[in-house]
């Protein structure tokens, strides 16, 4: 059933284009009934999931490997899958009327499409190669949507920027489920591998698993230090800002946490790594944040933010802190996806995002407004939104973490203030107050463009006024899938007056206090992000790498590819020298030479000298045809140090082949310009090196080779079976009897080059055609 | 001897190798003789010959014996049928090509096919090789072919410069890798290759090692491993591109089967060579995706990361060395092994394609060669930029292409056979593998075209059929990876 529903929506996919050729941009409607049907579909299967009876099935892919198509949804994945169906449906809703007359509509649709296959395979998958496959494709999928529907040319560059920074991360994410997987016995499967938590941690190569699964899982979720690509990403455009910078693909870190904590989790290293990085990033998020004019740059630190609180809860490991960070996941994604529709709505209609500029927006664009307080009010935590239900949990469970409680608590205090204060500056700031100037005429836009957001916000004051509706049904069995464990969640409005009350109420008014100030603070941000912390941040360390790379590889290309002849044989032969040499210094043992020249005739001799004489002319002569010449004297040298030993055959082929080549060379230098230009000193010092040093390897390999007393078994055999094979004459044997074979191939040959003559000969008469062949 | 095989056996096996010989035969003789004037039956036939050899190829590895041929020097075993069939698909593919782009630049001279299919033939008893001097032969009938075939347009300087570079550098490699056949046999008494594996044990001298190490150079050298490659980005420029095609894909088949065939029976003294392989390895894939990205040139960049991919394929072979150490290391040589024959699938499909779409382009009278001249190429020609699309995808090893697959699998046997660091070196050049491949993409898809859309490709059949085979094997292969696994995990 699974694997057909993202058929489905494959089919959905792939006819989206042909949909919008016919219909328009209400093919966006048609196609958010795929995922709304499904949302439905799976909705009616939460009784099953919450009772403990996931929905799996198998089917085999690569069995050789253990490798299936394996899906599983149990309580983590549904939560996931009914956020992403169902802000996908209203995305795909809000993006027909939002990129109503784009020229490339249909394809936006195909892709957001291909987006949420790639998420809801991820989070269904229970093949860890599976899982990593989907998370790959989330990242091409949002890099061709934000390529596409680009609103400057920088976000062309953040595309990439964000794909190479996930692509490391992914990389190192294999590696990580690779090495688990081969840590539990070679199994891919995901649920029999999250069963074998003792083997896991004990396992001598935990720390590299955990820290390579933990990276692919922070370069995700834009975790400090590498946040920088989230707000870069953000240049797309809003429906692809709302679902997969907010509501999607960026949680895809949390899941993955989520999902590999029955394995991984409940180490004093998962503690660290997890706590260190989600505080850092939730107060560098909410710091980088608040300074912000643009209202997207705005909401992407606070996404950062909210990332860094989720990273924080799963590292805290308690079950409180894990019903926390499961709610805050939903919460989050309702206010943040309705909030980045609303500013987009803003955009769409105002023709600008500026803060500063945006105000008193309430009267021209009411239902608007209402998405955006609602949502406003959830991220401040007000009651009686959902947003108060999950920050009083927040506030609960990082108290009562064990140690460090009171130091996440203040730090969480002090994000969240600043979130207070964002969220007034998001929600409240352009809509209250007297109308300004925009660059269009504010008005309310098409239906397609508030009822999403206002659907979303609509939902947060639903589920915080009845928290029942969500509580037993759909966060305990998330947070029993992550603690693999039955987990009880009740969820409350009102708890009484206790500790937690006041922290929120507190951070609501410091909240307001700092709101207030962000004139002043503005100033002050811009100027320290001008001079040397902010220039020094980790964007720029990505982009001082990227661009060292480039550089660097296109000095090697200008120092190693020169196109030189010279030099590329020279580094062929000094490779030579160096691998031999080396191989041959490593077993070195001077018994393996043999010095033994007593057998060496007088005429050898001779011969020798004369070949010697003969390669250093060549190598020395200023005349082409001397120093064929002289080549020529090594060559038939050779033929006649053949004929000496015993190989009379072999001594004729090459003094034929010699001759051959002699002859062939000559006509071909007749037709070479003079020699123009010879190698400098230095060039032809450095050549000499080279050619001695190679002759010495050469030579102290044959050296060794005198070792060898190969017998002469063939000549025995041949000389004892003739007989046999009904012939006298032995050469005649080995002709058409032992080597009949290569006898044929032999005739073969013959005919082949005489049909290669005879086509030369047969061509003659066509060369008179332009295309003819060489002069 | 009863039931000894006879000559008739032997022939049997190299049958699709006969086929091959045979429609060269004909195209040679019939291109001058017979049909003069109809050039369009040169390809046609050759296509025929290759089908029929594809299609026995097929059906001897269905019905597979693995029985030796000619005296044990020919080893006919899955290995050898399988890298059959991946090289007579990358003739295939090839041909396709040659059709249209050497049409279009008056090339269609009567040599090609035959050069190319005896190169076929030499690859193919490369990969079917059990005996060094067979595996020497096959790859000089590989090699001839090839110099001549780079240099093919001859009125092009460069690519006259391409053949002759080709030619020097590779006969320095033939030259090493002969010596090296020579040592070994002198160490060894056999040039068998599965005898070899269990003489080489008792015989480690230092004849023996150097011997392994003129090996590696010569085999390095027709791999294009660092620092063995310098000819590949000149030869990849120059050759006609139709030429440069065939040889990334025929030349690294044939190279990395032999050196799996190889390396695979000196398992036994992996201590010898291992360390150098490792080092290879890893130079090959940090300089040949670090140089890949300062290209402007498209075949240019995909000679480094031909380079590249070679590297990879060096992080088998380097696996294999643990082929004898106990299970975990007998299951990462395996692995190795099916891993590598399935990347070298990917990496034909995937390279022919990404050619073959440049091909397909240059059939507009332009030649397209730039990373520039693909400048929004989405917009005027979408289906050719999906294509490169894919291939480029598949190239970086990203989901859920074939290149994909076959990279993990390969990462997967490294880490299990325990080449931790060469895991880390190959995840981390991914990612600079990414940048140059996703920069095409962004090129393509992202940028607005320069100049107005240029005048529509005329059709060609050629082209346009392999570059679609291409990309539906990227897919399918991708997303349906068993289906070929039948096939490669023949190879255990």
């Amino acid at each position: 059933m699974i694997l057909s529903a993202l058929l489905v929506l494959v089919a959905g996919a792939a006819a989206a284009p042909l949909l919008y050729r016919w219909m328009g941009a209400r093919a966006g409607w048609v196609l958010a009934l795929l995922p709304l049907v499904l949302f439905l579909a799976l909705a009616a299967r939460l009784p099953d999931i919450a009772d403990g009876r996931p929905i799996a099935e198998r089917t085999p892919w690569i069995p050789s490997l253990g490798i299936d198509l394996a899906f599983r949804i149990d309580g983590l994945a549904l939560l996931f899958l009914l956020v992403i169906l169902g802000i996908g449906a209203l995305i795909l809703l809000y993006g027909s009327g939002y990129l109503k007359g784009h020229p490339l509509q249909g394809r936006f649709f195909g892709y957001l499409l291909l987006f949420m296959i790639a998420m809801c395979g991820m989070v269904s998958a229970d093949n860890t190669i599976l899982l990593f496959v989907f998370w790959e494709l989330t990242g091409i999928a949002s890099y061709l949507l934000i390529g596409f529907y680009h609103e400057d040319a920088k976000a062309r560059s953040s595309a990439l920027q964000a794909l190479l920074v996930t692509f490391l991360g992914g990389q190192a994410l294999l590696a990580g489920l690779v090495l688990l997987s081969i840590a539990t016995g070679g199994s891919f499967s995901l649920s029999e591998t999250l069963e074998q938590r003792e083997q896991v941690t004990a396992h001598p190569w935990y720390p590299a698993i955990l820290l390579l699964i933990l990276f692919g899982a922070f370069t995700k979720s834009a975790q400090f230090p590498f946040h920088f690509w989230l707000p870069g990403a953000m240049s797309a455009p809003a429906p692809v800002s709302a679902y997969l910078h907010s509501a999607t693909m960026v949680n895809a870190g949390i899941f993955l946490m989520a999902r590999m904590a029955p394995a991984l989790a409940g180490t004093e290293l998962w503690r660290g790594l997890a706590t260190t990085a989600g505080v850092a990033t939730m107060l560098a998020g909410a710091l980088l944040a608040y300074p912000q004019a643009d209202l997207k740059k705005l909401l992407a630190y606070s996404t950062v933010s909210a990332l860094g609180t989720m990273i924080l809860l799963l590292g805290l490991d308690t079950v409180l802190a894990v019903k926390a960070a499961m709610l805050f996941f939903l919460v989050h994604a309702l206010y943040k996806g309705a909030l980045f529709m609303a500013a987009g709505t803003v955009d769409h209609e105002t023709g600008t995002r500026d803060v500063r500029v945006l105000s008193g927006l309430a009267k021209a664009m009411p239902l608007t407004t209402a998405a955006a307080v609602g949502a406003g009010l959830s991220m401040c935590g007000l009651p009686p939104l959902v947003g108060f239900i999950s920050k009083e949990l927040l506030y609960e469970a990082k108290l009562a973490a064990p140690y460090i409680g009171p130091a996440v608590t203040a730090a969480g205090v002090a994000a969240n203030v600043l979130m207070v204060a964002v969220g007034l500056i998001v929600a409240f700031r352009p809509f209250h107050g007297t109308l300004n100037h925009t660059p269009k005429p504010p008005h309310e836009g098409k239906w397609t463009l508030w009822l999403p957001p206002l659907t979303l916000a609509l939902l947060g004051i639903l589920f915080g006024l009845a928290p029942g509706l969500i509580d037993r049904g759909l966060i305990a069995p998330a947070v029993s899938a992550v603690r693999a464990q039955e987990t009880e969640v009740t969820l409350k409005l009102w708890h009484g007056i206790n500790s937690v009350l006041m922290l929120s109420i507190a951070t609501v008014a410091t909240g307001f206090v700092v709101f207030r100030l962000r004139h002043r603070a503005r100033p002050a941000a811009e100027r320290i992000a001008q001079s040397g912390p902010g220039s020094l941040g980790p964007a720029r360390l990505y982009e001082w790498l990227l661009e060292g790379m480039v550089q660097c590889a296109k000095f090697l290309t200008h120092t190693l590819q020169h196109g030189s002849l010279r030099g590329y044989v020279g580094v062929a032969v000094s490779v030579m020298v160096a691998v031999t040499g080396a191989a041959l210094l490593r077993v070195w043992s001077p018994a393996a030479l043999v010095w033994d020249f007593s057998d060496l005739r007088p005429y050898e001799g001779v011969l020798l000298i004369a070949m010697i004489a003969g390669a250093v002319f060549a190598a020395l002569s200023n005349s082409r045809l001397a120093a064929i010449a002289s080549l020529g004297i090594v060559g038939f040298g050779v033929a006649l140090v053949f004929g000496m030993y015993g190989a009379p055959d072999l001594a004729l082929t090459q003094l034929l082949v010699e001759t051959l080549t002699l002859v062939i060379l000559v006509l071909v230098i007749y037709r070479l310009p003079r020699i123009a230009s010879r190698s400098t000193p230095r060039q032809q010092i450095a050549d000499a090196i080279l050619a001695l040093s190679a002759g010495a390897v050469i030579t102290v390999l044959l050296l060794i080779a005198q070792n060898l007393h190969p017998e002469p078994v063939l000549r025995d055999y041949f000389v004892q079976n003739s007989l046999e094979a009904k012939g006298r004459n032995v050469v005649n044997v080995i002709l058409v009897d032992f080597r009949a074979l290569d006898t044929l191939g032999e005739i073969t040959v013959l005919a082949a080059a005489a049909l290669g003559v005879g086509g030369l000969i047969w061509l003659r008469p066509r060369r008179k055609q332009p295309e003819g062949g060489e002069s | 001897m009863p039931g000894s095989p006879t000559i008739w056996d032997d022939l049997t096996l190299i049958l699709p190798l006969i086929v091959l010989w045979i429609t060269s035969f004909v195209l040679l003789l019939g291109d001058v003789v017979v049909w003069k004037k109809n050039r369009d039956l040169n390809p046609i036939l050759a296509i025929v010959g290759t089908l029929i050899a594809l299609g026995i190829a097929v059906y001897q590895t269905i019905s597979l014996t693995g029985d030796k041929a000619f005296a044990r020097s020919l080893n006919m075993d899955a290995l050898a049928q399988v890298s059959m069939i991946a090289l007579l698909v990358t003739g295939l593919l090839a041909i396709l090509l040659a059709w249209t782009y050497l049409k279009n630049r008056g090339l269609e001279r009567g040599e090609y096919y035959p050069l190319m299919l005896l190169s076929v033939s030499g690859a193919a008893l490369m990969g079917a090789a059990n005996d060094l001097i067979v595996l020497f032969i096959g790859l000089e009938i590989l090699s001839f072919a090839l110099y001549v075939m780079a240099g093919f347009s001859r009125s092009d300087i460069r690519s006259e410069e391409a053949s002759i570079k080709y030619f020097l550098l590779g006969a320095f490699a033939s030259a090493f890798l002969l010596y090296g056949i020579a040592l070994v046999y002198g160490a060894t008494q056999t040039t068998q290759l599965s005898e070899l594996a269990s003489r080489v044990h008792s015989a480690q001298t230092p004849m023996l090692v150097a011997g392994i190490g003129l090996l590696i150079v010569g085999l390095g050298f027709k791999a294009a491993v660092i620092p063995f490659h310098q000819w590949t980005p000149d030869v990849y420029e120059g050759a006609p591109t139709s030429v440069t095609a065939y040889m990334a894909g025929a030349a690294k088949i044939a190279a990395f089967v032999a050196m799996l065939r190889v390396f695979d029976s000196l398992a036994p003294v992996s201590s010898v060579w291992l360390g150098a392989i490792q080092a290879l390895a890893v130079l090959t894939m940090v300089f040949g995706n670090l140089l890949a990205i300062a290209q402007t040139n498209v075949k240019r960049m995909l000679a480094y990361s031909s380079i590249a991919h070679a590297g990879y394929l060096m992080v088998a072979i380097a696996t294999l060395a643990h082929r004898l150490d106990g299970p975990r290391g007998a299951q990462a040589g395996e692995l190795a092994m099916t891993g590598s024959l399935f990347y070298l699938f990917a990496y034909t499909f995937m390279t022919l394609g990404a050619f073959g779409v440049l091909i397909y382009l240059s059939n507009r009278g332009k030649d397209y060669q730039q990373i520039e001249d693909l400048r929004g190429l989405v917009r005027h020609d979408p289906r050719t930029a999906y294509a490169m699309l894919f291939f480029m995808l598949s190239l970086g090893g990203i989901p859920p292409t074939m290149g994909f697959m076959g990279k993990w699998q390969i990462f997967y046997a490294a880490l299990s056979g325990g080449e931790i660091m060469l895991a880390i070196v190959m995840a981390l050049t991914s990612v600079m593998a990414a940048f140059y491949y996703l920069k095409i993409v962004y090129v393509m898809c992202f940028e607005e075209p320069r100049e107005a859309a240029p005048a529509p490709a005329q059709f060609s059949f050629g082209a346009s059929l392999s570059v679609l085979l291409s990309a539906a094997a990227t897919i399918l292969f991708g997303i349906m990876p068993g289906l070929l696994y039948t096939l490669t995990g023949l190879v255990r």
